[in-house]
């Protein structure tokens, strides 16, 4: 079983095994394509970014895990803060984890496989309707 | 989405993408990846393999390119990246195109090859790239995935170019030239460059490699199959198609896309069967009337798996031989010499007909359709002879008396339902019927059947077949001989005592209706036989009163012991008549013809024939006759023949085998037979118009004939005739308005 080193924006490196990996299409092509050395440099996203989901593709890969605890794991993985979220969106998107980016957009109430590329506009929409809808409830006391 | 509390006072600007969007920037990229396109070209080109590209000291990165493309689409440049890609790659294309034109000979399709499968190297490494690009830029503006651009660009530039397109297209054909005519030509090569056409898509295969295929195929076929069929013989011609054909079908197995086998074959078979056909199947010597006279079942087989490919050919075979079988069989039916003999006959007509189950069987796959076509012909045939039902008649009679000793029981009911196959072919079954009842009577009452078991295991056949009515006659045939068999006994125990040393008896007593109709003759038993005939009949009616028995004196067998003058010592079977006339030669030496005549009182044709069978035949000729004549004259003499000889002890002289009939004799069966049919017609109209009341002339007899189709075949004049005499009689009346209707009178 190969392992193989991620490493982020800010230098910090991660040793995870091949299979944990390769849920990522682009690092699975990588693989394939036999041009990943053993260290794959990833300067778009830091590590914070890169160790959640690192955590989610690990869950994911984990045979032993039952479809209740996995449908647990992922409902609290979508609770984190808005900015988080959405640095985590575009990491899924760049490295092209399907599952995690369906996850996202059907949290954030997108349909899946909208065109990616506008998601940043609609993101925008979203925070500020989420601001707007956080904001409702202290006006209103 | 979730918690309120986690988001407060964030900055709008923090969520910006990070890189700057510089204008230079993205040409900065593209040339980037630009150059990346072009390394995996030469790269590949010179052989490197995929690990060694990206390690090399070119320093190509996929994570760095894979980043860079990212870029670029996020910044909105996807169009000039994808329009680069487009430029990069057709430059490459046009590069490749010329080194292909450049290759020499047999090394044009093996650059081909190779260049192909750089190409699609290349263009996996590239869509892995571009892979962002692939995903979201190309689905939103419509624009033809990278794969797909790769596929479409080597096609354009590749297959397409003019100096290509056609060099390839000649190629392959001509390589599959050579195969057909038997030389071995590298199959894996083909079998990669029709990949890539197929590759390209369906229509480039078809219009670029399978449509030509086919033309050229059809005209080589075409010339091939025309050479063959005036060179060969039929079975030869047939082995050659099927050879090519099986070829075509490797061939497109080993390298051709499986769509394209009924293609191919539909061309073997359109020109090498089925625009022969008929030359094929009428060829002098070598065709299917040679090959089935001559059981090639091989050959057949092969035919019918041929023709069965093609439109009509099964039934251009079958109506060939339909017509084959019914000139045969109206041949054997009408030809003089084999009527000579009627077992033989129908011998000849079981073995035809086992002849062509087997070719059936075993070259032409069992089929229905010829099956009935040969129970058709023979029904046609076996008709034409209106002697058949009487032939029949005797080879069973043949069978049952001598032929199926010894044999065991299923081999018995293998004989009995052949015979019953030919029974059915008939249309005259009920003249077989009177036949049949004449001929058992004749085995029954001199007991010379070979089996009860087989005679029962026919009757029950005829029943199954023909119903209750058919057999009841039959079967009261044998009661009577069972219960016969009982009265005698009962004779003997009552009378046995007085009868000591006298002649033994042995009565049948016939159930009148149940056996064939014989007129009462006259005939005066010796007086001997006389008196104990007497004897059982008071015995008989004393048990049975209010019957009448009357003697059937032509019916009967003796055995006399008889003792010759040179003291040689034989018992003779013979008839009844035949008795007559030997016993008066006990008080008599020589006797002339009308003395026997006045005697015996024997009618004259039969007295001839009785005479004649017992001094003009050689090896029984107990009587001797003055003169020596053949025939009976009235004027002869006769003397018992002192000088007899027989190297056996008993000796049979009765003449009451079944014989084929006269034709006085068949005049009479048959008028008999037409007599019995009109209560049968007349039935049968009164049934139908009891039920239909009203109904018009043609239907009648339509309905009439149908009825009555398993016993015989109803002539319509008859039919007429019988309806004009149940009008006469009040049971049907003729419509005043039309002549033609009829109506029941109730």
């Amino acid at each position: 079983m190969s392992m193989l080193t991620l490493k982020s924006s800010d230098g910090e490196e991660f040793v995870v095994d091949e299979f944990v990996a390769i849920q990522s299409i682009t690092i699975k092509n990588m693989v394939e394509d036999n041009c990943a050395s053993n260290t794959i440099p990833i300067p778009n996203i830091d590590g914070k970014t890169l160790a959640m989901l690192i955590e989610y593709c690990k869950k994911h890969a984990d045979e032993t895990i039952t479809a209740e605890d996995l449908k647990q794991f992922d409902s609290e993985f979508v609770e984190k803060d808005q900015a988080i979220l959405y640095h985590l969106l575009l990491a899924a998107n760049y490295l092209n984890i399907q599952s995690l980016l369906d996850e996202l957009c059907f949290d954030c109430g997108v349909s899946f496989g909208f065109p990616l590329l506008l998601l940043d506009v609609f993101l925008w929409i979203l925070l500020v309707r989420d601001v707007a809808f956080s904001l409702v409830p202290t006006q209103l006391r | 989405m979730s918690n309120n509390q986690k988001k407060r006072n964030f900055q709008i600007e923090a969520f910006k993408p990070k890189e700057v969007v510089d204008p230079k920037y993205a040409e900065k990229t593209w040339k980037i990846l630009e150059n990346a396109i072009h390394e995996i070209y030469n790269h590949i080109a010179g052989g490197l393999n995929l690990e060694e590209l990206y390690h090399n000291a070119g320093g190509l990165n996929f994570e760095e390119l894979y980043r860079n493309a990212y870029n670029m689409v996020l910044h909105k440049f996807g169009e000039k990246l994808y329009s680069g890609l487009v430029s990069t790659m057709t430059l490459h294309l046009k590069e490749i195109s010329k080194s292909i034109e450049a290759a020499q000979g047999g090394l044009f399709l093996e650059e081909l090859n190779r260049k192909w499968t750089d190409h699609n190297k290349a263009l996996q490494m590239i869509r892995d790239i571009l892979m962002y690009m692939d995903r979201t830029f190309i689905p939103s503006n419509h624009k033809t995935p990278v794969h797909e651009l790769g596929l479409n660009l080597w096609r354009d530039n590749i297959i397409h170019s003019s100096k290509i397109q056609m060099r390839l297209l000649n190629t392959l054909l001509e390589l599959i030239l050579i195969e057909r005519t038997g030389e071995v030509i590298n199959r894996g090569l083909m079998r990669n460059i029709i990949k890539m056409l197929m590759d390209l898509g369906p229509s480039v295969y078809q219009e670029d490699f399978e449509k030509p295929f086919l033309e050229v195929s059809a005209d080589f076929y075409r010339v091939e199959s025309q050479k063959f069929i005036e060179s060969c013989d039929c079975g030869d011609y047939l082995k050659k198609a099927e050879r090519r054909l099986n070829e075509e079908i490797e061939r497109v197995s080993h390298y051709l896309d499986a769509k394209s086998e009924a293609k191919i074959t539909n061309v073997v078979e359109k020109e090498m069967i089925a625009n022969h056909m008929l030359r094929l199947v009428h060829m002098e010597n070598s065709g299917l009337v040679n090959m089935l006279l001559d059981d090639k079942y091989e050959d057949l087989g092969r035919m019918y798996n041929l023709f069965r490919r093609v439109p009509n050919g099964l039934s251009t075979i079958r109506d060939v031989m339909t017509s084959h079988i019914r000139d045969t069989g109206k041949q054997l039916v009408t030809d003089p010499e084999r009527l000579k003999d009627p077992v033989e006959f129908v011998q000849c007509l079981l073995d035809e007909k086992d002849k062509y189950d087997k070719i059936i069987s075993l070259a032409f796959n069992n089929d229905k359709t010829f099956q009935n076509a040969l129970n058709s012909s023979f029904e046609f045939f076996i008709n034409l002879n209106s002697r058949s039902p009487e032939f029949i008649s005797l080879f069973v009679d043949d069978k049952l008396r001598k032929g199926l000793k010894g044999v065991s029981e299923e081999d018995v009911e293998i004989v009995l339902d052949k015979v019953m196959m030919l029974f059915r072919y008939l249309q005259e079954k009920d003249v077989f019927e009177k036949y049949y009842k004449q001929h058992l009577a004749k085995r029954l009452l001199s007991g010379k059947t070979v089996s009860d078991d087989a005679e029962r295991s026919l009757i029950v056949k005829l029943k199954t077949e023909c119903g209750y009515q058919f057999t009841s006659k039959l079967e009261g045939m044998f009661t009577d001989m069972k219960t016969s068999q009982d009265t005698m006994q009962g004779f003997y125990t009552s009378h046995g005592a007085e009868l000591g040393d006298g002649p033994t008896l042995a009565v049948q007593v016939l159930t009148t209706g149940s056996w064939p109709t014989q007129p009462s003759v006259t005939c005066n038993l010796p007086a001997e036989m006389s008196a104990l005939c007497e004897k059982f009949r008071s015995y008989y009616l004393g048990t049975h009163t209010g019957r009448r028995l009357s003697w059937q004196t032509n019916m009967g067998t003796a055995d006399l012991k008889a003792t010759f003058g040179k003291g040689q010592k034989h018992e003779l079977n013979v008839s009844t008549y035949q008795m007559c006339v030997l016993m008066l030669f006990n008080n008599a030496e020589r006797l002339s013809y009308k003395e026997i005549e006045q005697a015996t009182e024997i009618p004259s044709p039969d007295l001839k024939r009785c005479l004649q069978s017992l001094a003009c035949v050689k090896g029984k000729n107990v009587l001797r006759k003055e003169p020596m004549s053949k025939d009976i004259g009235e004027d002869d003499v006769f003397l018992v023949n002192d000088k007899f000889t027989s190297k056996f002890y008993k000796v049979k002289i009765g003449t009451v085998v079944a014989q084929k009939e006269s034709e006085p004799e068949k005049q009479e069966t048959r008028q008999r037979v037409e007599e019995d049919r009109k209560p049968q017609i007349e039935a049968a109209i009164v049934r139908i118009m009891k039920s239909r009341r009203v109904l018009d002339h043609n239907n009648i007899i339509a309905e009439v004939t149908k009825q009555l189709q398993s016993r015989f075949l109803a002539n319509p004049g008859e039919i007429k005739k019988r309806i004009e005499s149940l009008i006469e009689r009040d049971f049907l009346e003729r419509d005043n308005a039309d002549r033609r209707l009829y109506r029941y009178l109730a």
